[in-house]
């Protein structure tokens, strides 16, 4: 019996048609079984063993809780911003959805949940967290940006796990060139280290480098190695004595000529970047991150730049045992960088992440509720840990043995609240920073000439980038003005008992004080200020 | 027969019906910055004060927010300031400070002043005003006259701790201070008794209360005033368990505190 191409064509797309209706009715029998709720969840980590978790999660969930179903739409990053509002705005959106405090309107779109956090978390019962709030069962407190959202006073999102950078290495191959598989533990051991990959691939005419790197894998470690070696520089800009400083307070501090990339403070950090430029792929700015994946994956480096959420797609990728270390910034007793040097650093500020937000719309709220209080449980989290091998945010949840590793380090010395010296305004004095790689690590690159270009152009990137913000915080002011002036009549003469719930007045403060040094720069420019 | 319940529930439902109606329905809307539906709900609700006070501040939030919804939502809320003293007189009177200081494409921070001192001269105890009275603050230390000092500036934003009823007021306008004598780097203890004030009212949220703490820790400390410095670095980790800044503190604490970093 013959098939004509056209015949072919027909049953394939019948049997499409087919799959596609009985999916439907499936998906439409799920949704409509009487005897239990469905609720979904969005997320956008498409990362190895991420999904897998979720799934183990809610196995576990729906055998606790037979009456709730839970799906689960994993959408990637690129899009996921897009598709959330869309769905937001058109009132379809799922009951839970990870969601950032940068993407705003989080007061229009989430159902705070101040109410619930001082209540214990029902699935602790019977682990050390039974009775504790629920707000104090993550490791930070949820005193991250999305947990408490500063400018609403609430309390938002409930968060999975935190992150960190490390330098990941290829195990058997630091065993066959050093004769051991302990990573290095200074910064003249990391550097001797390089060294000796380097001499054993010239040895044996291999291409092989110290470091698999990337444009785009460099930024986060640059970050964290140059605000470890500025801590003198940070230290004595922490001007409301609050043991840190954000980003745009620094960069007025920067208008107000209070330090600069040339002060000698600076140079350290600016030779340490150099010298791990000098270990990495030669050419990295050029390479993506998926190069330098494939670098190390196919044994071209012996070590990558790496962030935590790498490690658990490393895992699956690479047909080799993998350790991690944390690049060891020099310290006080480092023979030439110690007297300048004010360590331990710490890793970066305590914040959990992957925040899971409570849609404002949804008609399930007490199942999306106890679904948040499941997942952020001691069982809940160590089954995502477990499954995913991310980090967990919850109390007393153990990490597994591979992302050990990967545990950031608190205990240490950290200035920048919310960003860093190589990320500072906006995104033009971040684009300034990140165009001017080439002239620390291009062929001809220098420290000097880095830190002189930094410098030569970054005032007026900053002026653009706050005057730019300017606008979006009048813009935050106004809105919240409306939001809080509603809120105070819906309650009624009775109800209103404390001053009109807007952004606190030291908040727009800060608004004031960036147009205080804004018109002043303008008015030395002689332009018109916004 | 069956029907009878059912229509006895329904007229047992129709004088709650009619109370919704008459109360203005704008504003849970609102408070989502939902401002085409509250725009929508207003116009439904029966007319009067309030509903024409919610159709102003609806017209602050609608995107994209044009001069002339500005000149609009002005012009009503004018009228209702002008015309009474009740709690939507009051909101207006706001509201017109708050569009000179905020809305209006050039902000007129002089007529946002006189708005304010207005409001607090008229109704002084008023949640209204005493919302005011930070933001009339904010004006105070962030003068747009670069003659005057910030020592002057902050002097007079400190006089207005005496028209400051409520304890949250009085606690935001002492943090409102403190920032800006950092902002200004005047001497830091200058902002210690602020700090301390504060901190006593018992007023500050859970992140903003350990700032305040570590601040008072280390003004003290720059002061020389290690005993005092050490206590309230000690509340900080007894009451901040989780928080990161542990480690710095306990740092000072192992170096004596000592005066300066």
């Amino acid at each position: 019996m013959k098939f004509s191409g056209k015949l072919v064509g027909l049953l394939l797309l019948g049997a499409g048609y087919a799959v596609a209706v009985g999916l439907m009715v499936r998906h439409v029998t799920q949704e409509t079984r009487p005897d239990r709720v469905t609720i979904r969840v969005a997320q956008w980590q498409l990362e190895g063993g991420v999904r897998q978790a979720f799934a183990a999660m809610i196995r576990r969930y729906e055998q606790l809780n037979p009456r709730v179903h839970v799906e689960l739409i994993s959408i990637p990053d690129r899009t996921y911003r897009q598709w959330a509002q869309t769905q937001l705005v058109g009132g379809e959106a799922p009951d839970i959805i990870e969601y950032s405090i940068d993407y705003n309107n989080v007061e229009r779109y989430f159902a705070p949940i101040s109410d619930e956090v001082l209540k214990p978390n029902p699935y602790n019962r019977g682990t050390p967290l039974e009775g504790v709030p629920w707000r104090d069962t993550f490791l930070d407190a949820m005193a991250n940006s999305d947990g408490f959202n500063v400018r609403l006073n609430q309390y938002y999102a409930a968060t999975l796990t935190q992150h960190s950078m490390r330098l990941i290495y290829n195990r058997p191959m630091l065993r066959e060139i050093t004769g051991g598989d302990a990573p290095p533990t200074t910064y003249r051991e990391f550097v001797a280290l390089c060294a000796r990959v380097e001499a054993y691939a010239r040895e044996r005419h291999l291409t092989l480098a110290p470091l698999a790197n990337s444009k785009d894998t460099v930024i986060g470690e640059a970050m964290f190695i140059f605000d470890s070696a500025s801590s003198a520089v940070a230290q004595r800009l922490d001007h409301r004595h609050v043991f840190g400083a954000l980003t745009k307070e620094v960069a007025l501090d920067y208008l107000r000529g209070e330090w600069s990339f040339r002060d000698p403070e600076m140079r350290i950090g600016f030779e340490l970047l150099a010298e791990l430029g000098r270990h990495s792929t030669p050419g990295f700015l050029q390479l993506s991150r998926d190069s330098a994946l494939m670098d190390f994956v196919r044994g071209r480096t012996m070590m990558i730049v790496a962030p935590s959420w790498e490690a658990s797609s490393l895992k699956e990728l690479c047909p080799f045992e993998l350790g991690a270390f944390r690049y060891p910034v020099p310290l006080q007793d480092d023979p030439a960088y110690g007297p300048r040097m004010l360590g331990p650093y710490a890793d970066g500020r305590l914040a959990t992440l992957m925040a899971m937000y409570l849609n404002r719309q949804t008609r399930h709220r007490a199942e999306a509720l106890d679904f948040l209080h499941f997942i952020t449980s001691v069982e809940g989290n160590q089954i995502f840990t477990d499954v995913s091998t991310w980090l967990p945010a919850i109390v007393g949840v153990r990490p597994s043995a591979y992302s050990r590793q990967f545990l950031p380090i608190y205990n240490g010395y950290i200035w920048f609240i919310d960003g860093s010296f190589l990320n500072l305004s906006g995104d033009d004095a971040i684009a300034h920073v990140r165009n001017n790689f080439f002239r620390l690590w291009g062929p001809e690159g220098r420290a000097e000439a880095y830190a002189e270009a930094l410098d030569a152009g970054l005032r007026p990137r900053i002026l653009s980038d706050l005057t730019r913000n300017l606008t979006v915080q009048v813009q935050n002011l106004t809105g919240g003005d409306s939001a809080a002036g509603a809120a105070h009549m819906a309650a009624g003469p009775a109800g209103a008992t404390a001053p009109l719930a807007l952004l606190p007045a030291r908040l727009e403060g800060r608004t004031y004080q960036m147009l205080t040094v804004v018109h002043a720069e303008a008015d030395k420019a002689g332009k018109a200020a916004p | 027969m069956r029907r009878a319940p059912c229509l006895l529930l329904l007229l047992g439902t129709l004088p709650l019906v009619a109370r919704a109606a008459d109360a203005p329905t704008g504003w849970p809307a609102l408070m989502r910055l939902k401002a085409d539906d509250a725009l929508r709900d207003f116009a439904a609700a029966t007319p009067g004060r309030e509903t024409d006070f919610g159709r102003a501040v609806a017209l602050l939030a609608r995107s994209p927010v044009t001069p002339e919804q500005v000149a609009e939502a002005r012009g009503i809320f004018t009228r209702l300031a002008d015309s009474g003293t009740d709690d939507v007189a009051q909101g207006a009177r706001y509201f017109l400070g708050r569009i000179a200081q905020h809305h209006l494409e050039t902000a007129d921070p002089a007529e946002a002043a006189r708005q304010y001192r207005q409001l607090l001269a008229e109704h002084g105890d008023s949640l209204w005003a005493q919302t005011a009275l930070t933001r009339l603050a904010l004006l105070e230390l962030y003068p747009d006259d670069p003659a005057v000092t910030p020592a002057a500036a902050v002097a007079a934003g400190e006089r207005l701790l005496a028209q400051a009823r409520l304890p949250a007021a009085q606690s935001e306008l002492h943090l409102v201070l403190a920032d800006a004598i950092f902002f200004y780097r005047l001497p830091a203890a200058e902002a210690l008794p602020h700090l301390l004030a504060a901190e006593r009212l018992g007023r500050l949220d859970r992140p903003t209360r350990a700032d305040v703490l570590v601040q008072i820790a280390e003004v003290l400390a720059l002061g020389g005033d290690a005993a005092q410095a050490r206590k309230f670095y000690t509340t900080f980790l007894a009451e901040y368990p989780l928080d990161q800044r542990n480690f710095m503190v306990r740092e000072k604490l192992a170096a004596g505190v000592g005066r300066g970093r």
